[in-house]
């Protein structure tokens, strides 16, 4: 709910009243001098705003557009967006949010259709990654949003350790097998165990707070074999790919910080950050900020690889133009240039930002740069970071985005978090869930969700992806 | 309210009387019937219905359904317990340390009221600044409680994620924000209490703890149960700390009924169950405050008053 | 009485366990306030620092400008004063008739103080939908008007008492010399009541100031208050806990200067009437 104008003089350390003063200014008159059209942008709070800021003078520039940043807290998001969009709030032009809320959205009519805008400026959709171009922005054949940060988890890891001859000795003796990136759950478990020597070092760390827990346990569950549901909406975690796959995360605390039910997104960046940490499965920006001296003690000594099997795909962030906008075409306008080839390629590997790519063509090494230009990692490591980005997504796991997405999958949250936390057995709490999700599924209409779920699942097929 | 009507009977008012005592009440009586009368209305007509505010299918009549779900529902009772927590919190220990800091400060030569002002603080400041504060008490790593506790070798706890501390964590802060108001308004009984009595109480020969079971906390009842009134239905409403410390976690350990009953209705968007919890707490906070406004009535004073 | 060794020991280590209390009570709002002088750097640090190198003022430019705290300082101000004012009015309209003529009975007394316990929760959604249907959503009008509503039962609760404690036969024999009931209220009872006026004010003026739920629910960019700003912060991942700090230090500081100011009348004016 904080506003930033993104035009106009930048705040500089004048002072306190100074400071004060002007932002009164800016507050009593957002369009400035020009008469800029204002387009509200309503994004998480954050890092996520940046490359709006970033972008705002080529905004105004190219456009005449003023940009108006609402920020949103990120936890409250969904609950502030339905509760404003369903009294038809004028309040926002451009929605920034996770695809799991594009269900629900379309479904209730919040969003514009975006097709016939595409004349006025091409949208570029034929660099899209597969997952991005179809799945994930259309529903029915219309293109409801445009990508602004393509996610998906994968693994970081130590280079320095993982090849280490000492420690290839020591893990062939203890595991008599070779010492090298997992690519089973199994095998990550062993070398999880291997290389936590507490207090210095911990094998992993994983998110484990409520919020997030929930995509650790997809993506060992997904790489298990497991679906979020079968054709019948039975939900698919009340299996043994379930069971498993939340013993699993459970036995993983043994390996990782004593306060690993404190770890969330900030501190599982800097668990591995500072050295601390062996492997850990991360958002695709971990990469960034590992390489940047700033931020990092690991520079030049992590590797990045895709998830086992599968790597889930939490999260990521769409654009897209309100129904109740009443400037549909200059939202429209916004929302394209953010994600035009040249503009995206400028945010998408910035170590300040969270976002991270979707198009084809940013998956080069060479294209690894900051806002401003500048390599933001060695070639090699480049090379090593975007291939891992390329392989991840040939094997990723979509996140659900069907109507109903942000219930289902909070609930889930809820009862994996219990399991961590050591109150539910990991096969009592996807019981229960599943119980959850199954009224989840009759609140919701049967019908209409199995059709929602199955057409969903199919859009995954046409494109040649694996579901 | 009721219990602290004085003993005259009320006078009958004349014609010019009544509509001057009308005139003045209209303003609240207006405020009341759009904000009070009308979302307890709509509350109570929502929650016979089967409204999901995110699904395109049209709310239909359910009768007592939602309010027959919270009896199978387990997370309705785990949120019955957490606010039971905080109750008990609050009689057992807010109330006995608000009234040994009470006498304590009492006690105090000139600058009582200013001590019991600064005590004040934390209940004054806002809880979201509350809860930061205590987001950078609990932290684990960089938390300066940590640290002490750590340079005495007693451990690193983490505090509001782990099972078994989040809820005492919680109940710390809620201990550290409102036992002041407690001792605020005992202090003010105290200093109301009659000194004639305490002294002659004291030339008897009593001692102390004689005036204190016999003399004082009697007098001091009609207060206890005031504060005991304000407290314990306000900890019902106990919210933000939980919101921004918590969320409600690790699993539904801090989730009470307050919490609980705003997932149902903004984050699932489940009008109607959501409803039928607030209907429940309104009822089961309004038969408390009656029972508990038993006990603000003022004891016999007649010979000293 | 002279005062004994022992009775003036007794007194120094009363005053020592006092201080003791009030300094462990204050512990996590220094806390706050050091974080809010800290320099980038000493934010975050193992082992913490419990006093900066050197006093950084920088958080307060960043609070107050990148972060929106002088709207929010502005907004809160406005949200505040106009709540309190507005509940004063009406409050003490309603605390008078009902202390002074039993307006309405035990009943209507009874109705109104179980507003006040009403669980802000239970009614958020109606409250919602009501602003909507008028266009209040994001209106300080909206956010003044709810906050009125939650203020108006505790002053009247707290003052029906005062007025039913002050002796009526001022206010008659007024009457009786021409005065208007209008002026009898306004020239006599309201001016003795006046400790007790002046305490519920403080605490409406806190309670609006500080008040999260419904603003969080209310209101979006147009208005927007210090609670709602904080927790925006706490997010993402370089949180800017000296900036943070400093906003929650301003959202503080007004409502901790005003208790002290008036102080004297906290004590006076919440005996209830309970005890005389």
């Amino acid at each position: 709910m904080n506003r930033t104008i993104l035009t106009g003089p930048a705040i500089s350390r004048r002072g306190v009243l100074g400071a004060g003063l002007s932002m009164l200014a800016l507050g009593a008159d957002p369009r400035g001098a020009a008469a800029a059209t204002t387009v509200h942008i309503e994004c998480d709070a954050g890092q996520n705003e940046l490359p709006f800021r970033w972008q705002a003078s080529a905004l105004e520039a190219t456009y005449g557009i003023a940009p108006d940043l609402v920020s949103l807290p990120f936890v409250g998001q969904y609950e502030k967006l339905v509760t404003d969009l369903t009294s038809r709030s004028d309040a926002y032009d451009v929605l920034v949010f996770p695809p799991y809320f594009l269900g629900d959205f379309q479904a209730l009519g919040f969003l514009r259709e975006l097709d016939p805008y595409f004349s006025i400026i091409d949208p570029q959709l034929a660099d899209y990654l597969p997952v991005y171009r179809d799945p994930v922005i259309k529903r029915d054949g219309k293109t409801y949003a445009l990508m602004y940060d393509g996610d998906l988890l994968q693994v970081c890891y130590r280079t320095d350790l993982f090849e280490d001859p000492k420690e290839k000795v020591a893990f062939r003796q203890k595991y008599g097998q070779d010492l090298a990136v997992p690519t089973t759950w199994v095998d990550f478990m062993k070398v999880a165990e291997f290389f936590n020597r507490p207090p210095n070092l911990y094998g992993t760390a994983f998110y484990a707070q409520r919020g997030f827990c929930y995509a650790w346990f997809v993506n060992i569950f997904a790489g298990l074999g497991g679906h979020w549901f079968d054709a019948k909406m039975n939900p698919g975690i009340k299996s043994d790919a379930g069971y498993k796959a939340l013993s699993l995360l459970v036995e993983m605390k043994k390996y990782a910080p004593p306060n690993i039910l404190q770890i969330d997104y900030p501190t599982l960046n800097q668990v591995f950050l500072d050295g601390s940490t062996a492997i850990v499965v991360q958002w695709d920006d971990l990469p960034l900020k590992c390489e940047n001296p700033a931020m990092s003690k690991v520079v030049g000594k992590s590797g990045f690889a895709p998830c086992p099997q599968r790597s889930y795909m939490p999260y990521s962030r769409v654009m897209a133009v309100s129904a109740f906008s009443k400037n549909p075409e200059e939202a429209y306008k916004v929302a394209v240039h953010m994600q035009l080839p040249d503009v995206g390629i400028t945010y998408v590997y910035d170590p300040e930002c969270g976002e991270d790519p979707y198009r084809e063509s940013y998956l080069k090494a060479s294209a690894v740069k900051n806002h401003l230009g500048q390599p933001t990692m060695s070639a090699a490591a480049a090379a090593n970071y975007v291939d891992a980005i390329r392989n991840g997504l040939k094997a990723g796991y979509p996140e659900l985005s069907i109507p109903g997405a942000p219930r289902y999958i909070d609930i889930l949250d809820l009862y994996v978090n219990q399991a961590l936390a050591g109150s539910l057995s990991p096969k009592a709490a996807l019981d229960a869930c599943a119980g959850e999700w199954a009224s989840i599924t009759a609140a919701e209409g049967q019908d209409r969700i199995t059709k929602a779920y199955a057409d969903w699942v199919d859009s995954f097929h046409k494109v040649g992806l694996t579901y | 309210m009721h219990a602290v009507v004085r003993r005259k009977p009320a006078p009958a008012l004349s014609g010019a009387r009544r509509r001057f005592a009308w005139w003045l009440m209209a303003p609240t009586l207006a405020m009341f019937a759009a904000n009070a009368v009308f979302p307890l209305l709509y509350a109570l007509d929502v929650s016979v219905r089967n409204y999901q505010l995110l699904i395109p299918i049209p709310a239909q009549f359910v009768g007592l359904a939602n309010y027959a779900r919270v009896l199978s529902d387990p997370l309705f009772w785990s949120s019955v317990e957490v606010t039971l927590w905080f109750i008990a919190a609050v009689v057992f220990l807010q109330l006995p340390a608000a009234l040994g800091l009470a006498l304590l400060f009492n006690g105090l030569p000139r600058w009582a009221g200013i001590a019991v002002t600064v005590l004040l603080v934390p209940t004054i400041i806002a809880p979201s600044v509350v809860g930061f504060q205590w987001a950078q008490i609990y932290n684990y790593q960089f938390g300066p409680l940590n640290y002490l506790l750590g340079l005495a070798g007693l451990g690193h706890p983490v505090w509001t994620a782990s099972p078994s501390l989040a809820l005492p964590s919680l109940l710390a802060i809620d201990f550290w924000e409102w036992t002041p108001f407690l001792v605020l308004l005992l202090f003010a009984g105290l200093s109301a209490l009659p000194p004639d009595v305490l002294e002659a109480a004291r030339v008897d020969g009593s001692n102390w703890s004689q005036v204190f079971w016999r003399i004082m906390l009697p007098l001091l009842r009609p207060v206890i149960g005031i504060a005991l009134l304000l407290r314990v239905l306000m900890s019902f409403k106990t919210f933000d700390i939980i919101y921004i410390l918590t969320a409600g976690g690790p699993g539904a350990a801090t989730e009470n009924l307050a919490y609980y009953t705003y997932i149902q209705g903004f984050r699932y968007f489940n009008l109607g169950y959501a409803s039928a919890l607030a209907i429940i707490q309104l009822v089961v906070v309004a038969v408390l405050a009656k029972a508990l406004i038993g006990l603000t009535r003022r004891p016999g004073l007649a010979s000293v008053s | 009485m002279i005062p004994t060794f022992g009775a003036s020991f007794r007194r120094g280590l009363r005053a020592f366990a006092a201080f003791l209390v009030l300094f462990v009570f204050l512990c996590p709002v220094l806390w706050m306030l050091i974080t809010a002088i800290k320099p980038p750097g000493e934010w975050l640090n193992s082992p913490p620092i419990f006093w900066p190198s050197n006093i950084d003022l920088g958080n307060f430019t960043e609070a107050l400008g990148r972060w929106g705290g002088f709207k929010g300082l502005v907004d809160s101000l406005a949200v505040a004063s106009g709540a309190t004012l507005l509940s004063l009015v009406v409050g003490v309209f309603a605390a008078y008739s009902l202390g002074r003529f039993r307006t309405g009975g035990e009943t209507l007394s009874f109705s109104i103080l179980s507003v006040l316990f009403m669980p802000p929760v239970a009614v958020a959604v109606p409250m919602y939908l009501f602003w909507r249907a008028f266009g209040l959503l994001d209106s300080f009008t909206a956010l003044i008007l709810q906050y009125t509503v939650f203020n108006v039962p505790f002053i009247c609760w707290v003052l029906k008492s005062f007025f039913e404690d002050i002796d009526p036969t001022m206010e008659e024999s007024a009457l009786v010399n021409g005065a208007t009931r209008w002026r009898a209220f306004v020239d006599i009872a309201v001016p003795l009541a006046r400790p007790a006026i002046v305490a519920v004010a403080l605490l409406s003026f806190i309670f609006s100031w500080n008040e999260f739920f419904f603003a969080v629910i209310l209101t979006r960019a147009r208005v927007t208050t210090l609670p709602v700003i904080l927790p925006t912060l706490m997010e993402g991942h370089d949180i800017r806990w000296g900036s943070i700090a400093a906003i929650a230090t301003i959202a503080a500081l007004p409502v901790i200067a005003l208790t002290f100011a008036l102080q004297r009348y906290l004590v006076r004016g919440l005996s209830f009437g309970a005890i005389r």
